[in-house]
């Protein structure tokens, strides 16, 4: 089923570093986890075309408490956006009802801005500068 | 100690005294909260009910001013937006505020009150945030949070429904919410299934003579309808999704022995405006009332038909005579006309003339679908401008001589919104009963209480009021046979309470 907030790309894309040397670190700081239950996976794009389809990298992280971070090192300068969710059942999907609704929690580089529903590259559009950067993003 | 005494212990009464404009400034501001005080201008009485407005009521126990019937014992549930105020920020829509649920037992000649507010997860955050975090239906905040699943705004504002064990609290966008019937206290998010977890679960469910309820979700935006098949134990027996075009906003749906009856109208969204939720809906004036009759036994659309463009909130009962399906309908002015209104209403700001005009030109008609012929028609009742309909629920779905509504008194203070009359129309002699409360009153929902063994449409309305000069909240008990003698019985509040809108009654012997 097509999900009409976040595409399950997150789940079956693969894993990728760069070993580019210009690059900085790309720190994001996750929280209101569900303590033990299930892997947080994040999808990390580069473009508006490949936004929510193709990842370019694709990172894990458990969640052994309720906020944690994940540092992806070595990242080009440029522009970037992070999906993300917490896999609660295990089945490396986003699991979603009758409606495409995710009933798993979910979050995005969203910086303060207001979405209503699925995010477009714009809402969740940053840059990363050479010297890296941190944001925060909090599951729902 | 009250404000002076505040003051003169800080010593700012004499530096007010000493310092000029500007400390008389700052002073004044104290005495002009956020939020007003009461003040009795009809264009004040809708929107003052949401004053002071507390976690909790109760229990309060009045007398009645007369003896209840016998055969009347139970609670009316009633649900309603409530806290409209948090912190420093306020809602401008009815629609908006947390909901509140109250339950009125009746019994031994008295009626005892206690009401709770609803503690959805987006209460609760809010509640340790000090402040609302994001937008409302109808309210817009600049630097509100994002909205990822519609629950994140679930207020769970509008109606009831008893269902096997539980009371569940209804929103019409998002998940209903589990409330213990007798301490009101709030148990959880209701979850049928993992299919529907978090799909809405709509604020009108339709329960069958024999206890079956149907019900609907939809989340704008998505052309789609997810029908509920539940049995009368609360166990979820069907699902099935619809595409269907103009489900933007569905607030209710119709119910016949055979069919499940969606009249949609062509609200419009548009995700790429700003503004609150209500700004983003418009209108398509080009198209048509989009009607489904959808068969039961199977859940798919048997047929499709068109009327001319109205918009509704409600429908009353339906039934199928031969070919034929009836369903009643209490039209509205526009949705955005609406909107506009109800927003000036809690500003405490007058309706202009084009306003009044518009509210006052609504029609309740009946919608007739010739299943035969393929062709629909509507045909006007006589309530004139009317709302909140309630029928006697035993013949849920078959032919009902008798609707209730509530309706305007011709001298309601314009400036007023809402209802002050209860109205009872009987099919059969074609006539119109009703009972005014006077200038005075804003009168809520009534709910038709069949008496035990009575023929269709003999019972009783119980139902609440809002005397706005007094600041208090009556309920009020009617025999459908003397409705135009007034109630039977009323008790008063010691206080008011934010006016709601629907509620369902549980007999002690049902």
């Amino acid at each position: 089923m097509k999900h009409i907030f976040l595409s399950t790309t997150v789940a079956v894309g693969t894993l990728l570093f760069s070993g580019l040397a210009t690059a900085g670190t790309l720190t994001l700081k996750l929280t209101d986890l569900e303590v033990n239950n299930g892997d947080i996976r994040i999808a990390v794009y580069d473009s508006e075309d490949t936004f929510s389809k193709k990842p370019a990298h694709v990172l894990g992280a458990a969640s052994t408490t309720e906020s944690v971070t994940v540092t992806l090192n070595d990242l080009p300068a440029g522009e970037y956006a992070v999906m993300l969710y917490q896999d609660s059942n295990g089945n490396e999907d986003l699991d979603s009802n009758l409606l495409g609704i995710p009933t798993e929690p979910w979050g995005a580089s969203l910086n303060g801005t207001q979405v209503f529903g699925p995010p477009k590259w714009k809402h969740v559009m940053f840059v990363v500068p050479e010297e890296g950067t941190q944001i925060t993003i909090a599951l729902r | 100690m009250n404000r002076r005494d505040i003051l003169k212990s800080a010593g700012l009464l004499g530096l007010n005294l000493g310092m000029g404009s500007s400390m008389s400034t700052f002073a004044a501001s104290l005495q002009q909260p956020a939020v007003a005080t009461h003040s009795t201008e009809p264009s004040n009485a809708f929107s003052n009910s949401f004053l002071s407005v507390p976690e909790s009521y109760g229990p309060t126990q009045v007398a009645f001013d007369r003896p209840l019937p016998k055969a009347l014992e139970g609670t009316l549930y009633r649900n309603g937006p409530a806290r409209m105020h948090r912190g420093e920020t306020h809602y401008h829509h009815w629609f908006d505020g947390d909901g509140m649920i109250h339950a009125f037992h009746l019994h031994n000649d008295s009626m005892t009150h206690n009401a709770s507010m609803i503690r959805t997860d987006k209460y609760r955050e809010e509640e340790q945030a000090g402040k609302f975090l994001r937008d409302g239906f109808g309210t817009h905040f600049d630097n509100g949070l994002s909205v990822l699943k519609p629950d994140d705004l679930n207020v769970a504002n509008i109606s009831v429904l008893p269902l096997g064990d539980e009371l569940l609290a209804l929103w019409e966008a998002g998940s209903a919410w589990r409330v213990d019937p007798d301490t009101l206290e709030t148990l959880g998010r209701k979850v049928f299934s993992a299919q529907t977890d978090g799909v809405s679960f709509s604020a009108h469910p339709r329960v069958d003579p024999d206890g079956h309820v149907w019900n609907f979700g939809y989340l704008t935006g998505a052309s789609k309808l997810v029908i509920y098949d539940i049995n009368p134990n609360g166990a979820l027996n069907r699902t099935q999704v619809i595409d269907a075009e103009h489900t933007n906003m569905v607030h209710d749906f119709a119910v016949t022995e055979h069919y499940l009856i969606f009249v949609l109208m062509p609200v419009t969204f548009d995700s790429q405006k700003t503004g609150a939720f209500s700004d983003r809906l418009g209108w398509d004036d080009e198209s048509a009332v989009d009607v489904l009759v959808i068969d039961k036994a199977t859940l798919n659309v048997q047929q499709r038909f068109e009327l001319p463009a109205f918009f509704a909130f409600h429908f009353g009962n339906a039934w199928e005579d031969g070919k034929q399906v009836r369903i009643e309908v209490a039209t509205s002015e526009p949705l955005g006309e609406f909107n506009t209104v109800i927003k000036q209403t809690m500003k405490g700001h007058l309706p202009s003339q084009a306003q009044v005009q518009s509210r006052d030109h609504t029609q309740t008609m009946e919608i007739v679908l010739d299943l035969a012929s393929k062709r629909a028609r509507t045909e006007i009742m006589p309530f004139g401008r009317a709302d909140f309909p309630s029928f006697d629920n035993r013949f849920a779905g078959y032919k009902t001589q008798s609707l209730i509504m509530m309706t305007r008194g011709s001298s309601m203070p314009t400036d007023v919104f809402g209802f002050n009359q209860v109205s009872r129309f009987d099919r059969k002699r074609d006539r119109i009963v009703q009972w005014d409360y006077g200038d005075e009153y804003i009168a809520e929902e009534h709910i038709f209480v069949p008496k035990p063994n009575a023929k269709e449409g003999d019972g009783w309305l119980v139902g609440t009021a809002y005397d706005w000069k007094n600041a208090n909240t009556s309920l009020s008990v009617f025999d459908t046979g003397s409705l135009g003698e007034g109630p039977v019985a009323v008790c008063t509040l010691p206080y008011h309470l934010p006016l709601g809108l629907h509620g369902k009654f549980v007999g002690n012997h049902t």
